[in-house]
Order: C-alpha cells, then structure tokens, then sequence
C-alpha cells in the first residue's frame, strides 16, 4: 500500500508539470494587465507602462516567463530599466519561483498571491462543506426513498422538482431569493434575512448570512445527487441478493441499508471524491451576488483584471487538490471495500 | 472499525473542520447600520490603499476618505482649500512670474490622525519619492517629469521648481494631481530599509491617516470600516463610522440599496437609474460631472505601420460626418439612458471651456445619406452601400458592459437605415484595452469603430484626450509601440492649439486655442461624441438629515463629508 502510495505521489509530479504549462499559457493569453490604465485619467505615461512591463518580466518570451515561475529571477542578471535620461538602472529580480514556495505577487496589489487565497479559502470552505453536506445527505435520503418507491406519486414529484430546479440558472433562484426573503419580507412587515457578506463577526450573524446562498447552492446540486443515488440504488435493489436477503425473512429497513445502500454508495464515494476539491473554486455567481468573499470571486476578479500569478496560483491549487482527492478516493476505496487491493 | 463508526468519525471530523473554519469569523468587531454608521455599496474591491499605487477609480474613493489634499474641486468645480492655507497663484505671489516655482503655504497645526504633527516636511518627502524611480509608482508621471527640485522653507512652506512653465497648479499640488501626502514619519523608514515603497505594508494596510476618516479594519473579499478622524483639519466629521461593503454584483447591490441595506451607492450607470429610483421611493439620484465622454472612435491608420488600417471609407472626411449625422444620439440618451445626458459634440463637454456656440449635429439620416452618396459610397442592390466593389461594412466593438452593447443594437439599426452595415463586437476590458506589444484589440486596429470613453477638459483647457490619444506624435504603431493615439488621427494644427492650451500663461489664447480644437473635431470627425458621462449617486433620503453635497468626478465625492449627518 505505502508502495502504491509513493507510486502515485511520484506520478503526479511530471503531471503538475505538463498541467501548470498548459494553464501558465492559458492564463497570459487572458488579457493585458496594463488594460486598465485605459479610459482612466491619470494614465501612465508610454515609458511608465513599459518599465511595468519589464519589471513584471511581461516582456520577455513565454517560455522564459514560465520558466521565471518556477525557479524565479532572484538568480537572474539584474533587469535594465530604462531611465528619464535615457540611461539604464538595473534592478535585481526578487522571485523565488514556485518551487521554491513563492506563487508570485498579485499584479493587482501587489501583495503575494498565496496571501490573497488564505483569505479567501476559509470563507468558501464555510460556504461550500455545509451546502456540500447536506446536499449529499438530503440528496442520500430523497434518493433512497424515490428508489425504493419508484414510479409513485412521491417519486414523479421529487423527479419533477429536481429536474425544475437543476435546470434554473443558479443567478436567477440567487436573485429571486433575495427579492423574496430581503426586500419584500421588509415590505410585508416581516423579518428579512440577512444576507450580503459574511455578517458582523457573531457566529449568530454568520450562520444567519449563509442561509439564502446554502438555500441556492443546495438547490441547484441537490437535483444531480438525488438522480445519481436513486439510479445507483435501483441498479442494486434489482440485483439476486437483495431478493436473497428478503427471502431470508430480512426487514425492508435492514434490507435497504445493509445491503442495498452499502453496495450503492461505492459509485457515490467516486463522485464525492471528483467533486470535493472542486469546493475549494468556490461559487462564482453565488458568491457574487451574495458578496461572500470567496475563492469564486477571487478567481473572476483576478481574470477581470488578467492578474495572472493570482489566477495560476489559484488553478495550481486546484490541480494539486484533484491531485491529492483522487488519490485519497483510491485510499478510501480499499476502506470500505476490503476486497479492493492495489498493489 | 466498523464501518459505521468509520462513517460517524469522518462525519465528525468534517464537522468540526466546518466549525473551525466558521471560528475565524468570530473575532472582529461588530457595527450596526445606525445613526452613528454610514453603510456604502462598492462595485469593487479597492487594490491598494496608496493613491500613487493605483489607477482605480474605486481605491481612489476609499483614499479620498482617509487622505487629504492641499485642495480639492466643490461639486461646482470651485477650489476647496484643505491642507493649504491660500491656493498659490502669481497675484498673491505663491506663483513665480515665469510659472516655473510654487511657493506652497500649509495651514498651521496641521496634525495626522496619530497625533504626529502634519507639515511641510511631510510634502517635501512625499514629492521626493514621486520623484525617485525606485519607487515605481503609477501616478504621478506628471510631476515627476516637470519637478526640478522641492525645497524645505519653514514648518508650514515649501517650494517647487519646474523645468518648464506650470499655468496649472491643481495639476501638481491639488486633487486629483497630488491627491495622497505620505506621513514622512511612516514612511522613511520603509524607504530607508527597503529602499522603495513600492511593497511596503503601509500601501495595504495603512496606519496613519490626513482625511476625514481612518481605516480600522480592512476585511478582504468584504468591507472596510472607517472611523472618524479627530485630528481632521476640518474637525471631526459628524458621522462616526463609515462602511464600505463591496457588492460586486450589480443586481444584488441594487436589491441592497432598494431593502435599505445600504445607505450610499456610488457609481450607478446610467441605463439603470430609473429602475434604481423606481425600486425604494426613498432613494434620490444625484448626477455630477464625471469627466468622461463616450464616444465612437473611428480606426484611420495606415496601411503597413503595423496595425490593422481601418475601413477605406472612413478616412474620407464625409463619410465621418455622415456616420454622426445617421446616428440618432437623442434617442440613445433618452431612451437607454433615462435622459440623465445629452448628445454632445465637444471634446470640452460640461467644462467650463466648452464652445457651446458650435452646438450639437442633429439625427438627419436624409443629409447622411446625402453625403454618402457623394462620397461615392452608394447603395447596392443588397440595400447596403459599397464603393469600387468595397463594400461599407464596419466592424464595431466595445467592451462586455451591457449598457454599451445596448446602445451598439441601436446605432447598428439606425447606420442600417442608411445602408451602413456594422458587424457588431464585444470584449472583455483586460483584452479590448490591452497594450499594442499585447495585440490589443483598439491598439492593433481589430475594428473600424471602437466604443470607449474619453476625458473631457476639467478645470483648465489641457485636454489629456487631445494632447495623448489624438495627437500625431502619439500614433501607435510597429515603431512607437507605446503610443497612445489608437486611431491614428493627425492634424498638425490642432497639436500645435493642444500645445498652447498646456503651457501658454495667458488665460484668454489658452480658451482660444481651446475653442480652435473644439472646431476641427467637428469638422474633422475623428471620433463621434456620444454623450458625457456624469458620476451618478444614488443615496437613502430616509437615512440623512437634508440634501447631501457630492463633490464632482473632478475632485473627491467627500469633499463636504463632515458636514454630512444621519438621522
């Protein structure tokens, strides 16, 4: 088992490799960080712009670029800058490189770009396990009753409501939940719910904010998980040992948990384990439009601006989470299931 | 383990990951939206919080709130004396004959919010580090290239000297010019360790403040809380707190503003004012000067310089003409504006030197048409025109914002209706703006009509549009990369009127020179105005005692912020 480990730890280092190069090109063709200086007053002049140019290394081939994102330019000959008097000063680079820990500075503020995620990582996580949670609990029990009574009354509902709100754009239930539950609840003498940021620093508060968007994010997912278990449940209740087991006298509980349910969930712990490094992105359009300050956000705002080491810093975390979650999913794997062995 | 108790300890491991998590929360202090807060709604995220490192709109709002300036510009454009005692000018002697030193005199017991006494020293360290390229900041190309020297007189004066003659202190000791003073006593250690400033903590998470207001707590990604300044020149102002909170979402910022979440909106477009104003009877919308004018700009490059020539019609002058003439601007502003502009011609729109005796081209698609037909541009049996088997199709591009790509349906339907075919475009900003060397789309010439805004002159007739994104010198191309004229319009005679209008001394042949521009943009056509865009607010009446005062896009929203009050 260590040796599978080991093997897939060291298989993965080329992989981050080739996945960092293609995003590393993706992410400079996003735009030009100098476009912002456009339709402003105070403009810099041509000379400004292009000494930013040079001190940001954009100048330089991509190649050169990606390689300066590694390994940095601390160990480069110093950059010539050119000055008023048609001189040059020379300046030494100041990155270490992602190999050696440094993401780069944030183009945008300057400040380092791993600092502007551990901002932003803790307020997503706060919004996307819970919503994750009790998605995939509610999405387990709705499934597992829709399965066992398929095709009654209860079952066509629940599928008709899944497929209503799995196919609603997530900005317009976003909207129309804060239309209703804020603004109109106002109107009707009622009491709003507080939404818009994170709230005053009370736990209270906190929990109170993240009630419209978990509500919009658990109703957009919830459709998908619920047809995913109720399928995979199906799938097993038709199998022989399940009659076997009802056969032996078993009760229909007992039958529906240990055998069925156990059995159904292997596919799911697969998607679960797909779907969990995917909560780090956090929720753009939820997180914009409930102004919850999370990775989502981080991500749109930085690609606004083409702050590339912010928008590759954020995309080599997720990578290495997928990295990292799918190998914890194999893991996971021979838990439940001890007749799985890697060898 | 069973399986079920592996269940149960990884369910209650992920619960108290959440728990942890939610921890971090806990920790800062609370505010509520009453009569001692002022709740305000940003689009946006401020990217740094020393006005020299930024060329945001919305970072020089929330500088304004804590920085004060020598002077700043009333919503009527009038000068406010804030740090300085009397605006320098050559009558009262602040002003060399030659215009080429600035005799600055602050007010006396002058403090920032730490207590530290506020003096001349602070400024003359503060034009030292404009000056010195280790810095590299993005404001302030304007005094670094004229400052000669800055010199140290008393505790309340100092002095500059200019390479050249300078008619326009605002420029370089007023707002928006010099809009940030750096506390000398922060500062200069920084400096002195790192030898620039550029990194330095202070730009995000500053300390020491001159405004009206000092940051207390800055919560990325959510709010910035403000707390009233007791050491302000103008005395503490009488709201106490103000927070900004970012809304990032048009729509849910609206939904904030018509619940009553937010007091104070800034920043509202245009397009949105009615349904803003129709949403919350309380809410009253307020337009200033902004500055800026939108406008179709119209690609005349040259074949072979390096980027794409623009459609052959448009360098014929009629053909221009034409184009403003087809195009209904009326109905534009009224209708997908709510009438809160109107058309203008002028690149001086709304300034005090504007030659309003020009007036404005009127919708006539009949002499449009007219004109076309003499250009020799007519219409096809496809109902579109064409010329030498050319036919007058245009590329026309803007960026993604949805008022602008409105108002490109409608002018592609009404250039239709004289048989002009516009093939319509649309761009994220990062990409529509970008650099030449970075195959922009306006700096390579991708289009033959470009939608973007321009400034418009402010307090004194140098038009930065003219002297930069209009003049020959400026063109973009293979050779001056960096050139910020992208339409590649030239006209000798009105760089020589721009040239007057920023370094002439004499008051009356500046306006003249200005005048002079303002008659070859119209006749010339190298862009078509569309309107001017002001600065439009909206704010909660139930929130404030009496009418509120907005200073203009000129200066600063809060130059009258003391004198604010909540109920």
């Amino acid at each position: 088992m260590t040796q599978y480990i080991l093997r897939r730890v060291l298989q993965s280092i080329p992989l981050l490799f080739i996945i960092s190069f293609i995003l590393f090109n993706f992410t400079n063709a996003l735009g030009d960080p100098m476009a912002v200086f456009a339709e402003t007053r105070n403009r810099p002049s041509a000379r400004d712009r292009e000494i930013i140019m040079k001190r940001l290394g954009l100048d330089r081939p991509l190649l050169e670029q990606y390689l300066i994102w590694l390994v940095g330019n601390d160990w480069m000959p110093p950059i010539e800058i050119p000055t008023d008097d048609g001189g040059v000063r020379y300046e030494q680079g100041r990155r270490r490189g992602v190999l050696r820990g440094d993401l780069g500075l944030s183009f945008v503020t300057r400040r380092p770009s791993w600092t502007r995620i551990e901002e932003r990582l803790p307020w997503t996580l706060v919004l996307m396990i819970p919503s994750y949670v009790i998605t995939v609990v509610l999405a387990i029990g709705i499934g597992i009753f829709s399965a066992v009574r398929q095709y009654s009354f209860w079952d066509n509902l629940i599928t008709s409501l899944s497929f209503f709100f799995y196919s609603m754009p997530i900005f317009f239930i976003a909207l129309l939940s804060i239309y209703i539950f804020a603004v109109q609840f106002r109107r009707w003498g009622l009491e709003p719910i507080k939404w818009g940021g994170t709230g005053d620093g009370s736990f209270g508060s906190l929990l109170q904010h993240m009630v419209l968007p978990v509500f919009c994010l658990v109703a957009i997912q919830l459709a998908g998980y619920v047809r995913f278990i109720r399928s995979s449940m199906l799938e097993v209740l038709n199998q022989d040992y399940i009659r076997t087991a009802r056969a032996k006298g078993l009760g229909e509980p007992t039958v529906v948990r240990r055998h069925a349910f156990k059995n159904a969930a292997l596919p799911l712990v697969t998607l679960i384990g797909l779907d969990l490094p995917f909560l780090l992105a956090g929720a753009v359009v939820t997180e914009r439009i409930f102004a919850w300050p999370g990775m989502g956000r981080l991500f749109i705002e930085s690609f606004e601006r083409a702050d590339a080491p912010v928008i590759m810093a954020i995309l080599m975390v997720l990578s290495v989470a997928v990295v990292v979650f799918q190998l914890l999913t194999d893991i996971v794997y021979t838990w439940l299931d001890p007749r799985i062995r890697y060898s | 383990m069973s399986l079920k108790n592996r269940v149960r300890l990884a369910l209650a491991l992920a619960l108290s990951l959440v728990m942890a998590l939610a921890g971090f929360g806990v920790a800062a202090p609370s505010y509520a939206q009453d009569s001692s807060t002022l709740v305000v709604g940003f689009a946006q995220e401020p990217d740094n919080m020393n006005g020299f490192y930024s060329a945001m709109a919305f970072a020089q709002w929330a500088n304004d709130l804590v920085q004060a300036s020598l002077y700043d510009f009333s919503d009527d454009l009038q000068p406010v004396p804030v740090l300085i005692a009397e605006i320098p000018t050559r009558e009262n002697g602040g002003i060399s004959e030659d215009f080429k030193e600035y005799t600055v005199k602050l007010k006396s017991g002058l403090k920032w919010s730490d207590g530290t006494p506020l003096t001349a020293e602070d400024f003359v360290f503060t034009y030292e580090m404009v000056k010195n390229p280790a810095n590299n900041m993005i404001q302030g190309s304007n005094i670094r290239d004229a400052l000669e020297s800055v010199e140290l007189v008393d505790e309340t004066t100092f002095r500059l000297k200019f390479n050249v003659a300078k008619p326009f202190p605002e420029d370089l000791i007023g707002s928006p010019g010099l809009s940030t003073i750096l506390p000398a006593h922060v500062f200069r250690p920084i400096f002195e360790r790192d030898g620039t400033l550029e990194n330095a903590e202070e730009n995000q998470d500053p300390t020491v403040f001159s405004g009206p207001y000092v940051l207390r707590e800055w919560k990325r990604g959510e709010s910035m809380l403000f707390e009233a300044n007791p050491n302000y020149v103008f005395g503490e102002p009488k709201i106490k707190r103000v927070l900004i909170r970012f809304f990032p979402d048009t729509d849910s910022q609206y939904a904030a503003l018509a619940a009553g979440q937010l007091d104070f909106v800034p920043n509202v477009s245009e397009g949105d004012i009615p349904r803003v104003a129709a949403s919350n009877p309380n809410l009253k919308l307020v337009t200033v000067f902004g500055g800026y004018i939108e406008s179709l700009w119209l690609n005349l490059q040259e074949e072979g310089k390096g980027p794409r020539a623009g459609h052959p019609a448009l360098k014929d002058v009629r053909v221009r003409r034409a184009l403003r003439l087809a195009i209904d601007r009326e109905t534009i502003t009224r209708e997908l504006l709510a009438g809160a502009t109107s058309p203008t011609d002028s690149i001086y729109a709304g300034s005090p030197f504007e030659d309003k005796s020009l007036g404005v081209t009127p919708y006539d698609p009949e002499a449009a048409a007219a004109l076309l037909d003499e250009a020799g541009w007519v219409v096809g049996a496809d109902g579109i025109r064409a010329k030498d088997g050319v036919k007058m199709e245009l590329r026309y591009s803007t960026t993604t914002a949805g008022w602008r790509n409105n108002i490109q349906a409608v002018i592609q339907q009404q250039l239709a209706k004289v048989g002009v075919s516009v093939i319509l475009e649309k761009y994220p900003a990062s990409e529509y703006f970008g650099t030449y060397a970075n195959k922009g789309i306006v700096a390579s010439g991708q289009y033959d009509i470009g939608q973007f805004a321009n400034n418009t002159a402010l307090t004194n007739p140098a038009n930065v549009t003219v002297d930069e994104a209009l003049s020959c010198a400026q063109i973009v191309s293979e050779d001056n990369p960096g050139g910020n004229n992208w339409t590649g319009f030239c006209s000798p005679e009105m760089d020589a009127a721009s040239l007057v209008t920023k370094t002439s001394l004499d008051p009356e042949e500046r306006l003249a020179a200005a005048y002079k521009i303002q008659q070859i943009m119209r006749d010339e056509a190298p862009l078509i105005n569309l309107f001017p865009r002001g600065d439009n607010y909206a704010y909660n009446t139930a929130r404030f005692v009496g009418e509120i005062r907005i200073g203009s896009g000129v200066g600063n929203q809060w130059f009258d912020i003391m004198n604010w009050e909540l109920k």
